[in-house]
C-alpha cells in the first residue's frame, strides 16, 4: 500500500514539476514571438507575478523539486526513516496548499483572470497533500 | 551497492515523463493554420493600405502594447512597401486583456484615422511603445502625438471621450476571436494563417504563392 501511495505522490510531483518548469520557461523566454491571449498572460502581467523580482513559478518549481527528492529518497530508506520523510512531505505540501490557495484567491478576486496552469498546479499540490495525509495516518496506525 | 527496485522504477517513471513532456512541448508549436471560410477577415471599414481591389489581402491582428507586434512592425512596413501595388494590407485591432493601455491606444489611432492620419499615428504608437505602455493614464501622451501630427485636438479629444471607435475595435477583436487567433501579432494571407516566424522572407514566400494562384 505504502509503495503505491508514494508512487502516486511521486507521479503527482512530476506533473507539478512539469507545470512549474513550463511556466518558468514562459516567464523567462525573452524573445517576444507573440503576445498570447490567455488568462496566464493577464496573471503574468499582474503585480503579483513576481515576488522580490523572482517569478512565482520558480518557487513552485523549488517546492516540487523538494518533494521529488524526498519522495525518491523514501525508496532507498528503511521503514522508520521513510515514515519521517512522509511527514516532511506532508508539511511541505501543506505549505504549498496554503500558498496556492492564496494565489488562487488573488486570481479570483484581485486579478480577475485564471491561469489554467497555475490552477492545475494548485490542484496537484492539493492532491499531494491529501495522499500524503492518508499515507502518514496509515503509517501512524501501523506503528501504533 | 545494490539499488532498490523501487528506486529504479521511480527513475524510469521520471525518464518517461521527461520524454512525454518534451514531446508535448515540441508538438504544441504546430497549430492549425486556416481561418474558417465564413470569417470576414478584411471586415467592413477596416483601415487598409495598398490596392483596394487586390485579390490578395494581408491582414494583421495587432495590439499596440504588444512587444511582438512592435518587433514585427519594420518587416510589415517593408512588405507593404514592396507589395503595395499588388495586395491590400489591413490592420485590425486585437487589444489583449493583459495590456491595459492597448485598447485606449487603438482608440487613439482610430481617432487619428478620422482625421486621415491613422498610419502616422499607428507608427508613432509602435515607435514609442515603451513610453506609454506602462503609464497608469497614457491620455496626455496620446494627445502629444496628436499635436505632433497637427491633428485637430478638440476633435481628437472628443472622439476619445465619447469612445467613438470602441465598438469598431471590439468588433475587430471579435472577428479575431472567431478566426481562432491565440495571440498577437497574427497575420493572415487571405484565409491562411502565417505561422513560424515573421521575417520578410516568410511573408514574401507566402505572398508570392498567393499572388501566383
Amino acid at each position: 500500500m505504502g509503495i503505491y501511495l508514494n508512487r502516486i505522490i511521486f507521479f503527482l510531483t512530476l506533473s507539478g514539476l512539469a507545470i512549474s518548469f513550463y511556466l518558468l520557461y514562459t516567464y523567462t523566454a525573452s524573445s517576444p514571438i507573440v503576445c498570447l491571449n490567455s488568462g496566464c498572460e493577464t496573471v503574468r502581467a499582474s503585480p503579483y507575478a513576481y515576488f522580490f523580482g523572482v517569478p512565482l513559478p520558480a518557487f513552485g518549481a523549488l517546492m516540487y523539486v523538494g518533494i521529488f527528492v524526498l519522495s525518491f529518497l523514501r525508496t532507498t530508506l528503511s521503514k522508520n526513516q521513510s515514515g519521517k520523510i512522509a511527514k516532511a512531505i506532508l508539511s511541505f505540501s501543506f505549505v504549498g496548499v496554503a500558498i496556492s490557495a492564496y494565489l488562487t484567491y488573488l486570481e479570483a478576486f484581485k486579478i480577475h483572470a485564471y491561469c489554467l496552469w497555475c490552477v492545475s498546479s494548485a490542484v496537484v499540490i492539493s492532491l499531494i497533500f491529501l495522499v500524503s495525509l492518508f499515507e502518514v495516518r496509515r503509517l501512524d496506525a501501523n506503528s501504533a | 551497492m545494490r539499488i532498490p527496485r523501487e528506486s529504479l522504477i521511480f527513475g524510469g517513471i521520471t525518464l518517461a515523463t521527461i520524454i512525454v513532456f518534451f514531446g508535448i512541448f515540441l508538438l504544441s508549436g504546430q497549430s492549425s493554420s486556416k481561418a474558417p471560410e465564413a470569417v470576414d477577415l478584411v471586415g467592413d471599414g477596416s483601415t487598409m493600405l495598398g490596392k483596394k481591389d487586390a485579390s490578395v489581402a494581408l491582414v494583421e491582428f495587432g495590439d499596440y502594447q504588444c512587444p511582438a507586434c512592435r518587433a514585427a512592425e519594420p518587416v510589415v512596413k517593408q512588405v507593404v512597401r514592396e507589395y503595395k501595388d499588388r495586395i491590400k494590407f489591413v490592420y485590425r485591432h486585437y487589444p489583449l486583456p493583459s495590456h491595459r493601455n492597448a485598447e485606449p491606444a487603438a482608440e487613439a489611432a482610430e481617432a487619428a484615422g478620422e482625421q486621415g492620419k491613422f498610419w502616422e499615428y499607428h507608427g508613432l504608437l509602435y515607435e514609442n511603445q515603451e513610453d506609454w505602455s506602462k503609464q497608469s493614464n497614457p491620455r496626455k501622451i496620446f494627445e502629444d502625438y496628436a499635436k505632433e501630427l497637427n491633428l485637430n485636438l478638440d476633435q481628437f479629444r472628443q472622439a476619445l471621450d465619447e469612445h467613438k471607435f470602441l465598438d469598431k475595435i471590439r468588433s475587430d477583436k471579435k472577428a479575431g476571436d472567431v478566426a481562432g487567433i491565440s495571440g498577437t501579432p497574427t497575420f493572415f494571407i487571405n484565409q491562411e494563417k502565417l505561422t513560424g516566424g515573421f521575417g520578410f522572407d516568410q511573408f514574401k514566400q507566402k505572398l508570392d504563392q498567393a499572388l501566383a494562384k
